[in-house]
């Protein structure tokens, strides 16, 4: 479906309070175009060793500080060894060149990784400025170093984090965060299940190709991982002083916000078919798991969805984080509104949403403004767990991706992303042509990778900040910004690069302005505490804005 | 749970099995009369509740005389029940083979379908079954509610006003038209005609946990808190709800109670939601 457009342009006639009409939204996948050729080789068997359906990840960064967006795509292994034997299982690099140029870099760099690669990770961990690598996976974490030179350097022993022996878990997803606001970025690691090549057990029909990859209950689960970051490049495990491994599910995505307004970034982590975790930062060094007191545990019937990926993000412009989260088919994708009093209220159905994602499965997603009017708008990467569904329901395997595009009045229209039918997996946004519009980079299992270049027609303004910290983290991450038009509408956002499922997205903080020319006013909250105002700027810009010293 | 209907006798049937039962038996025609036996006491046995039995004797019964609509059916149910759904399909499909004007047959196998996920299936099916029993109501529910998994939300409602209008005009009419209907509105955030719709379920079967939990949630949607609680504390003490529903009733109530500020009883809630809730 190389050059076709992949949004249909949907208009309606009617406008008023219950407005129908949005600027329209259109993906084109320019992949192979560009040179970018990566296929993620999951070792498909007809054992259906779990590990297969599961991959994987890929991440937005700009390793090389030249100003475009670069790729980082994950990989699997051979199984039952779990070993990287030959390069279609190597995690890629692609350096952009620019417009929409991509080089596969990896062996330069060095960043072809070991073992069965799960998720990506991308943050200047060591305040360098050179964004770093953490790669998760099956029994074997890798952080690589960015030397600033177009190299990595694997530092995962000597920082303190390669879990050994038996303990040695599934790791699915990973994001950077500073929870201890100390201007070192902590790294939170989530884990699955407990799994080993040899302990799959036969599900499915038996009889031949009717073996498919079991439902999460027939694994147990794992506590998931707090690294603190010394600041000297070495890490401690505070998983159970933080009293973040007293909690055992089975995680998926995670991403990061400051749900409740009190300068502390909190935790949500989303489980296959058992309660999600939203872990409150209580700025002792300690969280709470508060999900269910919250409302974001289990949907609205109180049923544990096969959450799979995450984004954390006010969606509706009043200044608090919602939760969005992707899953499986007849489950729907999930809404949480947030109300403001630490709790959230399940707007699934109200926004539309329940009955536009029934019949879709979705893995990496994100909240982001794709057609810059102001209002951010909905990507998933479609597909269904597993790859022989129509076997056992009307359901697809092989799914389109899936855009919803944001109303501004609670409300969300199916935007179209009928892209090719794939598995698709994790997602990562981006702004690869620095035009203002957020692309979105896709993985999917065996078959090409796709870039969907945001072609989406209009003359909507845009702006993208990039933050750089000094006494917070450099990258900024946990920073909030609070945005005025020039028409008075405000908008707010933070930045993060833990978005969607095992996946990393640029750091960048993007809005879409509407009509306005102009912005009256930025206000930018950093995790330091430093306050910063911005007034008079205008739109349609990359604006870099370092934090005040003092 | 619809139960086949059973033979009705006549007197003049009886008579002629009288004269028949004189004359000595060929093999085949003990072999009918044997499945004819086993046939009912599986009937009896289903009606027990015993389906794994059931199931058994059954299928000798299907052995001795494959040519029987009625016991394939309800070998169907029983394997349905069981969660052997590709037995049960391929019994609903033999029952319809058998006897290809038994609606029943037809709307069990569309519920089969509709079980799996199914939904072109389903609809194939409850279109036969429609032809058959136009005025049964539960295929035109079992319509409203395939058509709602197919994203065919304007033909769901239309599907579950036809159900109403034929359960209306039945001898004892069921719940569950309304109940799938109100939940269907209450999605289409279509709030008072949700209420309208599970109220009216509610006075025609009160023994049902999922309308009152139905009722909570719209109440607590629409920020009434105590009416929400009132639904939930009925159903409760009225003993409705079941250790495996327990998770998702005591997580609706949990967010009442906090909500409400009524912590202890809140957290009294999600303890008791157990495993319910994984």
């Amino acid at each position: 479906m190389r050059g076709a457009a992949l949004a249909a342009i949907a208009c309606f006639a009617f406008a008023g309070p219950q407005r129908e009409e949005f600027a329209p939204i259109v993906l084109v996948d320019v992949a192979g175009e560009g040179g970018l050729h990566f296929v993620l080789d999951n070792h498909a068997t007809p054992d259906k060793y779990q590990v297969e359906t599961m991959p994987a990840g890929v991440a937005v960064i700009d390793f090389d500080n030249d100003g475009l967006e670069d790729l980082y795509f994950i990989n699997g292994a051979s199984i039952p060894e779990l070993a990287k034997t030959k390069p279609s299982y190597w995690n890629r690099l692609y350096r952009n060149e620019g417009n929409f140029r991509f080089t596969d870099v990896t062996e330069r760099a060095g960043v072809a990784g070991e073992g069965f690669s799960m998720a990506v990770a991308a943050a200047d961990y060591d305040n360098d400025g050179w964004t770093d690598l953490f790669v998760a996976g099956v029994n074997r974490n890798i952080l690589f170093r960015n030397n600033g030179d177009g190299t990595f350097s694997d530092v995962t022993v000597k920082a303190g984090i390669a879990a050994a022996g038996p303990s040695k878990p599934w790791s699915i997803s990973a994001g950077w965060f500073d929870f201890d606001n100390d201007g070192h970025l902590d790294l939170f690691v989530v884990n699955y299940v407990k799994w080993s090549p040899t302990g799959d057990p036969y599900c499915g029909l038996p009889k031949q190709g009717y073996r498919c990859y079991c439902h999460p209950k027939h694994y147990e689960g794992l506590p998931n991982t707090l690294y603190r970051n010394n600041g000297d490049g070495t890490f401690t495990d505070v998983s159970e002083t933080s009293g973040i491994s007293a909690h055992v599910g089975k995680g998926m995505g995670l991403a990061f916000a400051d749900y409740d307004g009190d300068g502390l970034i909190d935790v949500f982590v989303c489980n296959d078919t058992v309660r999600n975790f939203l872990f409150r930062n209580q700025g002792n060094g300690r969280f709470t798991e508060t999900a269910l007191r919250a409302g974001v545990a289990l949907n609205e019937d109180g049923v544990a969805l096969s959450s799979m990926g995450a984004d954390f993000r006010d969606i509706d412009n009043d200044g608090k984080p919602d939760v969005f989260v992707t899953a499986l088919s007849n489950e729907t994708f999930p809404l949480f509104r947030n109300l403001g009093n630490g709790t959230f209220q399940d707007v699934t159905y109200a926004s539309r949403l329940g009955f536009l994602s029934l019949p879709f499965g979705g893995f990496g997603g994100g909240v982001f403004d794709l057609n810059n009017d102001g209002w951010k708008d909905i990507f998933v990467a479609g597909s269904h767990v597993m790859d022989n569904e129509e076997l056992f329901s009307s359901r697809a395997s092989r799914q389109p991706n899936k855009i919803f595009a944001n109303l501004g009045n609670g409300r969300f229209a199916d935007a179209g992303g009928n892209s090719a039918l794939r598995f698709h997996r994790g997602a990562a946004f981006g702004d690869f042509d620095n035009d203002g519009r957020i692309d979105v980079a896709v993985s999917c299992l065996n078959e090409p990778a796709e870039l969907l270049r945001n072609a989406s027609p209009g003359e909507n303004n845009w702006l993208q900040l990039k933050l750089e910290g000094r006494r917070s983290n450099r990258d900024g991450i946990g920073a909030k910004v609070r945005l005025t038009q020039e028409s008075g509408a405000v908008q707010y956002n933070h930045v993060t690069t833990s978005v969607g499922y095992a996946s990393s997205s640029a750091r960048r903080v993007h809005f879409g302005l509407g009509s306005d020319a102009a912005i009256k006013r930025i206000e930018i909250a950093w995790p330091s505490g430093a306050r910063q105002t911005l007034d008079n700027v205008k739109a349609n810009q990359l604006l870099r804005v370092v934090e005040p010293e003092s | 749970m619809t139960f086949p209907a059973r033979r009705r006798i006549t007197p003049a049937g009886c008579l002629l099995a009288l004269a028949w039962s004189a004359w000595p038996l060929s093999g085949a025609e003990t072999d009918i009369r044997k499945a004819d036996d086993l046939f009912r006491q599986g009937a009896k046995l289903f009606e027990l509740r015993r389906t794994a039995e059931a199931a058994g004797v059954l299928q000798e019964s299907l052995a001795l005389n494959p040519n029987q609509p009625a016991a394939m059916k309800l070998l169907g149910l029983c394997h349905q029940l069981a969660g052997r759904n590709e037995e049960a399909e391929k019994a609903f499909l033999a029952a319809t083979r058998l006897n290809p004007k038994d609606s029943d047959a037809w709307y069990f196998l569309a519920r089969q379908y509709y079980s799996a996920n199914f939904f072109d299936k389903t609809l194939d099916a409850l279109r036969r079954a429609e032809a058959l029993a136009p005025g049964d109501h539960r295929i035109h529910t079992y319509a409203g509610l395939t058509l709602e998994a197919t994203g065919d939300l304007d033909a769901a409602v239309a599907a579950y006003e036809e159900a109403i209008k034929w359960n209306e005009r039945a001898a004892r009419p069921s719940f569950r038209p309304y109940y799938c209907y109100g939940a269907l509105l209450a999605k289409l955030n279509r709030l008072p005609d949700a209420e309208k719709r599970l109220r009216r379920a509610k006075s025609l079967d009160a023994a049902v946990w999922e309308v009152y939990f139905e009722l909570g949630k719209l109440y607590y949607k629409q920020g009434k808190r105590p009416e929400a609680l009132a639904e939930l504390q009925a159903a409760l003490k009225a003993d409705l709800v079941s250790t495996e529903d327990a998770g998702r009733f005591y997580h609706l109530l949990a967010r009442i109670y906090f909500d409400l500020g009524r912590e202890e009883e809140a957290n009294k809630a999600l303890a008791m939601m157990g495993e319910g809730g994984r």
